[in-house]
C-alpha cells in the first residue's frame, strides 16, 4: 500500500495524449497542462516553474526531461511520460528519458518498459539501473533464459551489484543448485549486510543444506534487518529516481528529503528542511521533535530544547521527544529535570529503549549504580539482546567491581553486536571494555586478544593501555 | 483510514438449515444480517447487530461455544465482539471481560491445541491515531501509507471451555513480533499434524507462526520463504487463499496485494518450504496494476482445476484527477477474474462481464454455493458502496462434490482437509472459511470434477492430525462426514 508508481491511464490522460499525437504531427507536442486543484501551493509552484522553462525552450530536450522529472516526482504518470518521450525523441543519444519514462511504465505496461529499457542501453549499453530494470521486466514476463542472461549482464556490468546475485541466487535456488545459490546469496549480506532478503534467502539455503546453525543465524540476522526498515533495499539505487525523489516539492517529499540529510550526516541541510516544515505545519509534534534532533546534532542546544518542548505541547506522551529532552538537559547538567522527564517517559511507556537507556546513564553518571543497573535491566527485559543495553549493563558491572558477570555480559554484548551488524566503532569499544576487565581479572592474554582485536578495529589504544600489547610486537 | 480498509462477510449456515446465510458487517451502523430462502438466490434481512461502537472490519465464524451451532466474532476498529447464536433468539453479543479494543482486522477460529475447542487468532493492523494527517505527493490530503504507523502484535485466544476466552499472544510467542497484520489462515503448512497461522501483514513480512505444540509458536516464514516476494521484497499483504494450486495435493498460498507487487503464488514445497510461483502462474503481469484484497480460489467452472477471483480496489487517489471526481469513484477498480489451468492462469475476464466490469472499491470477498446448485458463488463487498451478490452462471461442463466435514458435535471442523481421488487425478481441498480479507466463507471443501471422471476415494485428514477414509460419494451432492465416524451422508 506505498503511495508509489500507479499510473493508471484515465480518460483526461487519453486525451492529453491524442492532443499531443497531433501536434506531434505538426512539428512538436503542446505542453502538456496539469489539472492543480488542491495540489499544495509548492507543488503548483514547481510544476509551474518547470513549465516555464519548458515554454522558454521548448526545443530543448533537457527541458523537457526536467519537466518530465517534476511531474514524475509527483506521481503524475501520464504527462511525465509524454515529456520523457518528448525529450528521448529531441536528443537520440541521451539514455536518461526513456530509461526515466521504462521506470514509469516498469509494472504498468511492462511489455512497453522493456523497449525503453532497450532503447535507454543501446544509447549507453552499461548504463546498469537500466539493465537492472530490463532483468526485472523480463522475469515478470516469464521470459526466463533471457532475464537469466540479462541478470549475468547486470553482474558483469556492475560488479558491486546487490540486486544482480540476489535474482541469481533466487533463480540457482529455485533450480535446486544450493551450492551456487549460496555463494550468491553471501555475496549479497557481504555488500549489503542489512539485507533482509539476503539473509533470508540465505537461511533458506543453509537449511536446505542441512546446516541449521547456518540457517537459524541467517533466520536472526533477517529478523534484525527486517525491523531496521532496509527489508526492502532489495533493488540497486538508482540515481536517476533519486534524483526524481529530489524534486517532490511536497511536504512529504521535502521530509524524506530531510531524513535522507541527516542520515548522511548533513544536519545543516536536515535543519534547514525541518524548519520550513514545522512552519508550514506547526501542529505536528513529528517535525518539532525532528527539527530538535536536527538542532542537537548541530549543537544549537537551546534551540534543540525549545523544539522538544513544542514537540512535547503537540504530543504530551511521546517518549522519545522526553528521552531526547532529557538527554540534552543530562548533558547540560540539569540532572533533576533530566531525571523527572525520564521518569515521566516511563510512565508513559515503561520499555521506551531510549529513555531507559538515557536514565541508565544519568544514574551511572551520578554515582547511582544500583538505579542505574534496574533501568539496563528493565531495558534488557524487552529487548535481551540490546547491544547498547548489554554493553553498558557490562560497563556499569565493570565498574562495581563484578568483573566475572562484566565479562559475561560483555562477552553477549560482542555477540548481540555482531549479530546486528554493528559498525566497528561500536565493536572495538566492547573489545577494549573486555579488555580492561580481563586486564583487572589478571588474565593478561585474555585482555590482549581483545585489545588486539579493538585496535585492528580502529580504536587509538589509550597510551595506558599499550604495554599490554607489547608482546605481540 | 478505517473506512478505505473496507468491511467484510460471512457466509455460514445460522439455523443449520442446510444453506448458508449472510452476515454483512458494516463501517457504521447496526451490521446487517440476512437468511438464506431459497430455491435460488434469495435473501431476507432479518435483524441488525449492533455494532458496540466500533467501526466494524472483519468477521469469522466459528462455534466458539461449543453448542454445534455457528457464532460469529467481529473485529473493528474499536472494541471487538463474540456474537453467540442463540437459534431463535439470533445473534447475540457474548457478555463477559472486553475484547481488544485496539484496530483489529481478520479472524480465523482454529483448534491449535487440540483440545476439541476452537481457539481464535485475530490479526491487529496498526496503532491509529485519527489525528494523524497524510498527504498525496501533489499535497492534497489522503489516506496514510500504511509505513507511516506502526503495527500491534497479533491476538491469540484460547477458549478455555467454560465460555471463556483468554488472550496468550505473550506465553504463545506471537506478541514479540508486531507488525500490520491484514489476512490470517489458520492450516497444517508444516505437515506435523498442528495448525499453523499465516498471516499477511501490510507492507511487511508476513507471519508464519509454527505451531511447536504446547501452546507455543515460532516465526519461521522468514526460513520457510513465505515471508518476502520471490524478489526478496516485502509486500503489502491483504488477502489470504489456500488451495492445491499445483496439484500435488498440498495446499498452496495465494496472497493480495497493493498495485505493482504481484498477487503472490507461495507453493508449497513439503520438506523444504516455499517457492514464489507467482510468475510460472502468470502473474507477473496479471493484476499488476491493481490492488487485491479479497481473494477467492475454487474451480468455479467445474473442469478439475482451480480458478481465482480478487477483489480490487485502491486506497490512494490517482494523480493528477482528484479533486473533481465523486470521492469513492477515484478509489473503484474492477475485480480480477482468472481462470486456472495445470500450472497457469489466464485473464477470465472477459466471460464474467458483470463481475470484472463494473468498478468499486472492492475489499471482502468471499465464495460459497449459494443457491444449493454445486458451483461457488460470490458475494464482494465494497468500502463506502452495496455489497454486491454474484451467481455462478459458467456453463456447468462438469460435475461436483461438496463435502462438510463435521466435529462429533455437528459443527464444521475447521482445517480439516479433504482428499479426493478421481479418475482424472487427485485433488486436496480446504474444508476451512477462514481465508480471504475480512470475511468468512463456505466451509464446506468443494471439488469441481470434469463430466468423463469417475469419483474413486475420500480420505479426510482432520484438523487434529488423524485421517480417515471414506466410501466414495457419488458426484453431485453434498455429502456430510463426520470426524470418527467412518460414516457419510447427505
Amino acid at each position: 500500500m506505498t503511495d508509489a508508481r500507479a499510473f493508471r491511464s484515465t480518460k483526461a490522460w487519453n486525451r492529453l495524449a491524442l492532443l499531443a499525437m497531433l501536434a506531434g504531427a505538426c512539428g512538436g507536442p503542446e505542453i502538456p497542462e496539469v489539472g492543480s486543484d488542491g495540489m499544495e501551493p509548492a507543488v503548483r509552484e514547481a510544476i509551474r516553474a518547470a513549465r516555464d522553462a519548458l515554454a522558454a525552450d521548448r526545443g530543448a530536450a533537457a527541458a523537457w526531461g526536467r519537466f518530465g522529472m517534476v511531474l514524475h516526482a509527483h506521481r503524475l504518470g501520464a504527462p511525465a511520460g509524454l515529456a520523457y518521450a518528448e525529450a528521448a525523441r529531441l536528443d537520440g543519444d541521451d539514455h536518461r528519458w526513456p530509461h526515466l519514462h521504462a521506470r514509469l511504465l516498469e509494472t504498468a505496461e511492462p511489455a512497453r518498459a522493456l523497449g525503453l529499457a532497450e532503447e535507454a542501453l543501446r544509447r549507453n549499453p552499461r548504463f546498469s539501473p537500466a539493465l537492472a530494470l530490463r532483468a526485472r521486466v523480463l522475469e515478470a514476463l516469464g521470459d526466463s533464459d533471457a532475464a537469466e542472461a540479462a541478470w549475468e549482464a547486470l553482474q558483469d556490468a556492475a560488479p558491486g551489484s546487490v540486486e544482480a546475485p540476489l535474482a541469481l541466487g533466487r533463480r540457482r535456488l529455485r533450480r535446486g543448485e544450493l551450492a551456487g545459490a549460496l555463494t550468491a546469496f553471501e555475496r549479497v549480506v557481504e555488500r549489503l549486510p542489512s539485507s533482509a532478503a539476503g539473509w533470508s534467502f540465505l537461511a533458506q539455503v543453509s537449511r536446505r543444506l542441512g546446516d541449521p546453525e547456518g540457517a537459524a543465524h541467517a533466520t536472526a540476522r533477517a529478523r534484525i534487518a527486517a525491523r531496521s526498515a532496509s527489508l526492502g533495499a532489495t533493488a540497486d539505487p538508482d540515481p536517476l529516481l533519486i534524483a526524481v525523489e529530489d524534486l517532490r516539492a511536497d511536504s512529504r517529499g521535502r521530509e524524506a528529503r530531510a531524513r535522507r540529510a541527516a542520515a548522511a550526516g548533513d544536519h545543516d541541510g536536515a535543519e534547514e528542511i525541518y524548519r520550513r516544515l514545522v512552519g508550514e505545519r506547526p501542529g505536528s509534534a513529528d517535525l518539532h521533535y525532528n527539527h530538535g534532533n536536527a538542532l542537537a546534532r548541530l549543537g544549537r542546544t537551546d534551540e534543540a530544547e525549545a523544539a522538544y518542548r513544542t514537540a512535547l505541547t503537540r504530543d504530551p506522551d511521546s517518549s522519545a521527544a522526553m528521552a531526547n529532552l532529557a538527554n540534552l538537559l543530562a548533558r547540560s547538567g540539569r540532572d533533576r529535570e533530566a531525571d523527572g522527564l525520564y521518569r515521566r517517559s516511563i510512565a508513559a511507556d515503561p520499555s521506551h529503549l531510549p529513555t531507559l537507556l538515557g536514565a541508565s546513564s544519568l544514574h551511572f553518571q551520578r554515582g547511582d549504580l544500583r538505579q542505574a543497573e534496574r533501568y539496563l535491566r528493565d531495558a534488557l527485559a524487552s529487548a535481551p539482546d540490546h547491544p547498547g543495553a548489554l554493553q553498558g549493563l557490562g560497563q556499569l558491572l565493570a565498574t562495581a567491581g563484578r568483573l566475572g558477570e562484566a565479562a559475561e555480559t560483555l562477552s553477549r554484548a560482542l555477540a548481540a553486536a555482531r549479530e546486528a551488524g554493528a559498525a566497528s566503532g561500536q565493536l572495538a569499544g566492547i573489545h577494549f571494555l573486555l579488555a580492561d576487565v580481563e586486564r583487572q581479572r589478571g588474565r593478561t592474554a585474555e585482555a590482549r586478544t581483545h585489545l588486539t582485536q579493538a585496535e585492528a578495529l580502529g580504536m587509538n589504544v589509550p597510551p595506558a593501555f599499550r604495554a599490554l600489547l607489547e608482546p605481540e610486537r | 483510514m478505517p473506512e478505505i480498509m473496507g468491511s467484510g462477510v460471512a457466509l455460514f449456515d445460522r439455523d443449520a438449515d442446510g444453506d448458508l446465510d449472510l452476515y454483512l458487517v458494516q463501517g457504521e451502523g447496526a451490521d446487517r444480517f440476512f437468511e438464506n430462502r431459497g430455491p435460488g438466490i434469495r435473501f431476507v434481512e432479518i435483524a441488525g447487530v449492533p455494532n458496540g461502537g466500533a467501526y466494524g472490519m472483519g468477521v469469522a465464524a466459528g462455534d466458539a461455544d461449543g453448542d454445534g451451532d455457528l457464532d460469529l466474532f467481529r473485529t473493528g476498529y474499536g472494541p471487538d465482539a463474540l456474537l453467540l447464536n442463540n437459534g431463535d433468539s439470533g445473534l447475540v453479543a457474548a457478555q463477559g471481560p472486553g475484547w481488544d479494543d485496539s484496530w483489529s482486522a481478520s479472524a480465523a477460529f482454529c483448534d491449535y491445541d487440540a483440545d476439541g475447542r476452537l481457539d481464535l487468532f485475530v490479526t491487529r493492523y496498526m496503532d491509529y491515531d485519527p489525528s494523524f494527517s497524510c498527504f498525496a505527493a501533489t499535497g492534497e490530503q489522503d489516506y496514510c501509507n500504511p509505513t507511516d504507523v506502526p503495527g500491534l502484535p497479533d491476538l491469540l485466544y484460547r477458549n478455555t471451555g467454560d465460555g471463556r476466552f483468554v488472550e496468550v499472544g505473550r506465553e504463545s510467542g506471537i506478541a514479540a513480533l508486531p507488525a500490520r497484520g491484514l489476512g490470517v489462515v489458520c492450516h497444517d503448512f508444516t505437515g506435523d499434524g498442528r495448525p499453523d497461522f499465516y498471516v499477511a501483514n501490510d507492507t511487511e513480512a508476513n507471519h508464519l507462526w509454527v505451531n511447536q505444540g504446547g501452546g507455543a509458536f515460532t516465526e519461521e516464514a522468514l526460513l520457510l520463504g513465505a515471508a518476502l516476494s520471490g524478489f526478496g521484497r516485502p509486500e503489502a499483504g491483504m488477502g489470504i487463499e489456500i488451495g492445491d494450486l499445483s496439484g500435488d495435493g498440498v495446499l498452496d498460498i495465494l496472497l493480495t496485494h497493493f498495485a505493482d507487487e504481484t498477487n503472490t503464488v507461495y507453493l508449497a514445497e513439503p520438506g523444504t518450504g516455499f517457492v514464489d510461483g507467482s510468475i510460472d502462474f502468470g502473474l507477473g503481469t496479471l493484476g499488476l496494476s491493481t490492488t487485491g484484497f479479497g481473494v477467492a480460489l475454487g474451480d468455479f467452472d467445474l473442469d478439475g482445476f482451480l480458478d481465482a477471483v480478487i477483489a480490487n480496489g485502491r486506497v490512494a487517489r490517482p494523480p493528477g484527477e482528484s479533486p473533481r471526481a465523486p470521492f469513492f469513484a477515484q478509489y473503484e477498480e474492477t475485480a480480477l477474474v482468472l481462470r486456472g489451468g495445470r500450472d497457469r492462469f489466464e485473464d477470465a475476464g472477459a466471460a464474467s462481464p458483470e463481475l470484472s466490469g463494473k468498478a468499486a472499491v472492492g475489499r471482502g470477498l468471499a465464495a460459497g454455493d449459494l443457491d444449493g446448485d454445486g458451483d461457488p458463488d460470490l458475494v464482494l463487498t465494497a468500502a463506502a458502496g452495496p455489497a454486491r451478490i454474484f451467481e455462478n452462471v459458467s456453463n456447468p461442463g462438469g460435475n461436483w462434490l461438496l463435502v462438510a466435514a463435521q466435529t462429533p458435535r455437528g459443527a464444521p471442523d475447521h482445517g480439516a482437509t479433504v482428499t479426493l481421488r478421481t479418475s482424472a487425478g487427485t485433488r486436496v481441498a480446504r474444508a476451512n472459511p477462514g481465508v480471504s480479507y475480512l470475511s468468512s466463507g463456505d466451509p464446506r471443501a468443494h471439488f469441481g470434477i470434469p463430466a468423463d471422471a469417475a469419483i474413486e476415494s475420500l480420505t479426510l485428514r482432520w484438523s487434529d492430525g488423524s485421517e480417515e477414509a471414506f466410501p466414495a460419494p457419488a458426484p453431485n451432492r453434498v455429502v456430510v462426514v463426520v470426524r470418527g465416524a467412518g460414516t457419510i451422508h447427505d
